[in-house]
């Protein structure tokens, strides 16, 4: 009951918002005509309403809460985002604070006994909270589509990876021949750096790069116009992590395919990402361009993480770990939820919201004492 | 990250105990949220104290013969009525406890340990040891379960030991071969590395550190074991091997009231029931435990 | 693969020596004087004598056992039963394939209702089709098929009387027995295919073919179910192969005369060669059995393929070497 009138509430909220861009018959047409040619597909398209013109991708005020057993996980807490065509978004963070259930939760496909999902997920004029399963059926792999962490378990063991890859594509241009769609499997995995005396190998026969890039040519198979790529290159070696990402990049840069990379390397992020969002207990607690969040990092969990990265040109200074364990997302602090490993929390930060405070250009974070802090590390000479 | 003992995490002694304790302490939590596993458990412990204060519970004692009062049908003085010979029914099954969850106890105790033994020589020396045993468990395995304990029976004799025997010695080798499994993955883990490289002995390797990695497992087969070890236990007994008859091991008593199904079928049910309700209870508390101990298990 | 499977077939024959060594050693170890058990009481001292003379007891052990040995291995003979002089070769062309009916008529039914059944289960997992199969199954599982052919007898024969309690002349004969095995196998097949489906649903490749845009029909039909059924074909496979000794308790109690009985009656009357030859026919078809399914495991699961192929190379390596 309760949870039928709060649908019911956000449901009357957006009629209320500005009126949607999403014409179903128009789409329909559209959909079926680009679905005959892989290569001119039109796709989605549409102005999201309330956004800047080219933002593809809009969260806001995301919440996902699952049941495991008897508890109730708050994995995502009032999270929002937007991404713009072609522009890539590194989302940062320790394992366990909800990085991987807000991919999950974008495309849907969390399980939806256990798990609920509250708030607006606007992509490309769809709302895709209140969108039908077959309405995001169109959209995973074809707009949007995501890379796993570990390509060990994220491919199919029993089937030949070009099977992988042109079940994707046939399923995406439907009445494709089949030598088509293995010809396209084909050169998209030339494109990854799979040669063709490969492709009819099994995922085991590869090694763990290849089996990501594996994973990239399906997850850009379709020519999606956002990837969301969950841990892309934490299984892999460090020199193998750098020739995938490298490859990444080329490739979402030909395409102008747009990123949302997770990740808890802020190296990767460095490399990657146009912009950052720094994700703590399920919220986003410091966003802003790579150059604003890098150069000057105000939230005393992201100082606590650039702390915890040895500094190339520094003098030989201690590195400063973040002391204590991320709280169990089951059981999370009120207040800030960084308070219990906060070095400058105070009593003000044990209870109620924190404000979002604007810095400036598109950095913003969630803290009550950003001004004290910035003033105590100043005094410490360490700002 | 790898060379820690997931079992004892690395830290002082006092927080490992603790450590240890906590998650005891979360799994008989998640034991007592299941409820089906609690049934099953409460029905088990129902089955042991009937079996255990037998002499107290059963009104009558379970070989005094009445020939004039056989086949007698349900009433307050017989709960179940009486058999062939005049004998209440109750108190027989009561009584029956005794010797059939004896024999599956003791059965699967004596061949866990002998399993644990066997499993974890092949397991930890491998190469030519490990080659040897598991050859000869491929010869035991070929020949079926059933068939090996009646010939083990009939070769020992239909003594209580006897049977005993017979019921581990059929029971020693899955136990030792899925013990061998988990301590070739867990000998290769790190932690069992440093400990070799720092000069441990391998009886020392295989208590400290191996074991309490794999025991987990072999805790669960036993226990869901215990219910497989009745009905073997039974099955011989009802075969005319195992426990004789006139004692009331459930399975004897079942071989007892056979030729009279046609004509007083609830001689059968008794002993049909009692057993069904035995391993279901055990089943269902294995189950429990075995979602309780290992979270990432549970369906 | 041949290499592996010629490999295989040439490591059984030792097996089955042993098991047979095995239980010729047992059958010898077994109190009881075979003559004594087969002329009764009533015989005397000489007619005894004269006939454990006959049966070659008299001779050392090592000699009976070689003698034995050579017949059944090298003769494919298995003699005749000491006690009715039958030859067993002929009673096994009887007995096997009424054994061999009972289990698998029921190994595959039990197969044809339990896999839909784990897989309804799985694909609604937590509704009340879920509970309701885990619930069925929890207690037919278990419940020993002996006490379920009692029940089954109770009912249909002896309140009912629509089925024979015993026997195997007509094919009535083999509905009882065939459903007390029915009964635990469906269900334990459903829960088998629940857990593996559920396993196999929850894993990342699943989750990646939804992610790829796959309808959670496609996912796990054409997704999640063939893999999941690889573990269960297996272990439809090891439950054929105990098809032939499977039965023993059931045969007894519907009187159906199998191997069951067969080496049941053998062993009371400590018939030495009905017991030997019925355990290496058992035998045989194990391993045999076992094979094909370990054969199919590599067929289905390319990964295990490349493993016994891995472990083929071994071979050639150290054979190589030790030529070297």
């Amino acid at each position: 009951m309760e949870k039928l009138e709060k649908e019911k509430t956000w449901k009357e909220d957006r009629h209320d918002g500005p009126p949607r861009g999403w014409d179903k018959n128009k789409e329909k047409k559209e959909g079926k005509h680009g679905r005959r040619d892989h290569h001119h597909k039109h796709g989605l398209s549409g102005e999201i309403p309330g956004a800047d013109p080219g933002t593809i991708l809009s969260v806001r005020d995301l919440w996902v809460e699952y049941t495991s057993g008897t508890q109730l996980i708050k994995a995502v807490n009032g999270v929002s985002f937007d991404i713009k065509r072609g522009e890539s978004l590194g989302l940062v963070g320790e394992s366990g604070c909800g990085k991987s259930t807000i991919a999950k939760a974008l495309l849907k496909i969390l399980p939806e006994i256990s798990s609920r999902i509250r708030g607006e997920m606007w992509y490309e004029g769809v709302e895709m909270a209140a969108a039908s399963e077959e309405q995001m059926l169109k959209i995973r792999g074809e707009e949007i589509s995501m890379i796993f962490q570990d390509p060990m378990t994220a491919l199919n063991p029993v089937k030949r990876v070009i099977d992988q890859v042109s079940a994707v594509v046939r399923l995406h241009n439907p009445g494709m021949p089949k030598t088509k769609a293995e010809r396209i499997s084909i050169d998209m995995l030339k494109e990854v750096g799979i040669g063709e005396e490969r492709v009819r190998d099994y995922p085991h026969q590869f090694s763990g790069g290849m089996q990501q890039r594996v994973e990239v040519a399906i997850g850009l198979s379709c020519k999606p116009k956002l990837l969301l790529a969950d841990e892309p290159t934490t299984a892999l070696d460090v020199t193998i992590q750098a020739q995938v990402l490298d490859m990444m990049r080329t490739l979402m840069h030909e395409k102008n395919t747009a990123l949302l990379l997770i990740t808890h390397n802020l190296g990767i992020v460095a490399e990657m990402c146009d912009y950052v969002a720094v994700l703590y207990g399920g919220e986003i607690v410091e966003y802003g361009s790579k150059r604003e969040v890098f150069k000057d990092p105000r939230h005393p969990y992201t100082i606590g993480l650039f702390g915890a990265i040895p500094d190339m040109h520094g003098q030989g200074e201690r590195l400063q770990p973040i002391e204590g364990v991320m709280p169990e997302p089951s059981d999370l602090p009120d207040g800030c939820k960084f308070h219990t490993r906060c070095p400058y929390a105070t009593d003000e930060c044990k209870s109620g919201t924190m404000p979002v405070v604007d810095l400036g250009g598109t950095h913003r974070c969630q803290c009550c004492r950003l001004d004290e802090v910035k003033a105590i590390r100043e005094k410490e000479g360490k700002a | 990250m790898n060379a820690m003992n997931p079992a004892m995490n690395a830290g002082s002694e006092d927080s490992e105990a603790l450590k240890k304790q906590s998650s005891f302490k979360m799994m008989l939590k998640r034991l007592a949220a299941n409820k089906l596993a609690l049934t099953g458990g409460i029905i088990f412990i129902i089955l042991v104290l009937l079996a255990v204060f037998a002499p107290l519970i059963a009104p009558y004692d379970y070989l005094t013969v009445n020939p004039a009062n056989k086949y007698a049908g349900p009433s307050a003085q017989h709960l179940l009525g009486t058999d062939q010979f005049g004998r209440d029914i109750f108190s027989r099954l009561v009584w029956g406890g005794r010797w059939s969850l004896t024999l599956g106890v003791l059965g699967t105790a004596i061949s866990t340990l002998l399993g644990i033994v066997v499993g974890s020589i092949a397991g930890y020396f491998g190469g030519i040891v490990d080659n040897i045993i598991m050859r000869i468990i491929d010869v035991i395995q070929c020949i079926p379960g059933m068939l090996l304990t009646i010939m083990i029976s009939v070769v020992l004799g239909q003594t209580f030991f006897a049977t005993v025997a017979a019921l581990s010695f059929g029971g020693i080798w899955g136990t030792a071969r899925m013990l061998r499994g988990q301590i070739l993955t867990v000998r290769t883990l790190d932690y069992v590395e440093a400990a070799k490289a720092t000069n441990n002995g391998p009886v020392r390797i295989i208590f400290k550190y191996v074991l309490p990695n794999s025991i987990q497992q072999t805790i669960i087969h036993a226990c869901m074991s215990i219910g497989g070890q009745i009905t073997m236990a039974s099955g011989l007994s009802f075969l005319g091997l195992g426990i004789q008859p006139p004692l009331p091991e459930w399975g004897a008593m079942l071989n007892d009231a056979r030729p009279f199904i046609r004509y007083y079928p609830l001689m059968l049910i008794g002993p049909c029931v009692m057993i069904g309700l035995t391993v279901l209870s055990i089943s269902l508390f294995g189950d429990g435990l075995r979602d309780a101990m290992d979270p990432r298990m549970k369906k | 693969m041949v290499r592996y499977t010629i490999k295989r077939l040439l490591l059984t024959i030792p097996i089955i020596i042993i098991v047979a060594i095995l239980i010729f050693c047992i059958m010898k170890l077994t109190p009881g004087d075979p003559a004594k058990m087969i002329l009764g009481d009533s015989a005397t001292e000489e007619e005894l004598q004269s006939y454990r003379e006959y049966l070659g007891l008299n001779r050392p052990f090592l000699v009976q056992l070689g003698e034995y040995m050579e017949r059944v291995f090298l003769h494919f003979d298995f003699g005749t039963s000491w006690l009715s002089r039958k030859s067993i070769a002929e009673e096994f062309a009887v007995r096997l394939p009424r054994s061999f009916a009972i289990s698998c008529y029921s190994i595959l039914v039990g197969a044809l209702f339990g896999i839909p059944l784990g897989v309804l289960a799985a694909v609604k997992q937590n509704t009340f089709a879920d509970k309701f199969i885990l619930f069925l199954s929890s207690f037919m599982h278990v419940i020993p098929n002996y006490v379920w052919a009692l029940i089954l007898i109770i009912i249909f024969s002896v309140k009912l009387k629509w089925l024979p309690s015993y026997g195997a002349d007509s094919w009535q004969c083999y509905i009882m027995p065939c459903a007390a095995i029915f009964i635990m196998g469906f269900t334990g097949m459903a829960r088998m295919t629940r857990s593996s489906m559920l396993e196999v649903i929850r894993s990342d490749y699943v989750m990646a073919a939804r992610a790829q845009g796959f309808s959670k029909r496609s996912v796990n039909y054409r997704h999640a179910l063939p893999n999941a059924m690889i573990p269960v074909i297996t272990a439809l496979g090891t439950q054929f192969s105990h098809a032939l000794g499977g039965t023993m308790i059931l045969e007894t109690i519907f009187s159906i005369p199998g191997t069951g009985t067969y080496i049941q009656g053998a062993i009371s009357n400590r018939d030495l060669p009905i017991v030997t030859g019925t355990v290496i026919i058992l035998a045989i078809w194990f391993c045999l059995v076992m094979l094909l399914v370990d054969l199919l495991y590599a067929a289905l699961d390319p990964r295990i393929k490349a493993q016994y192929e891995a472990r083929n190379r071994t071979w050639k390596r150290k054979e190589k070497e030790a030529k070297a």
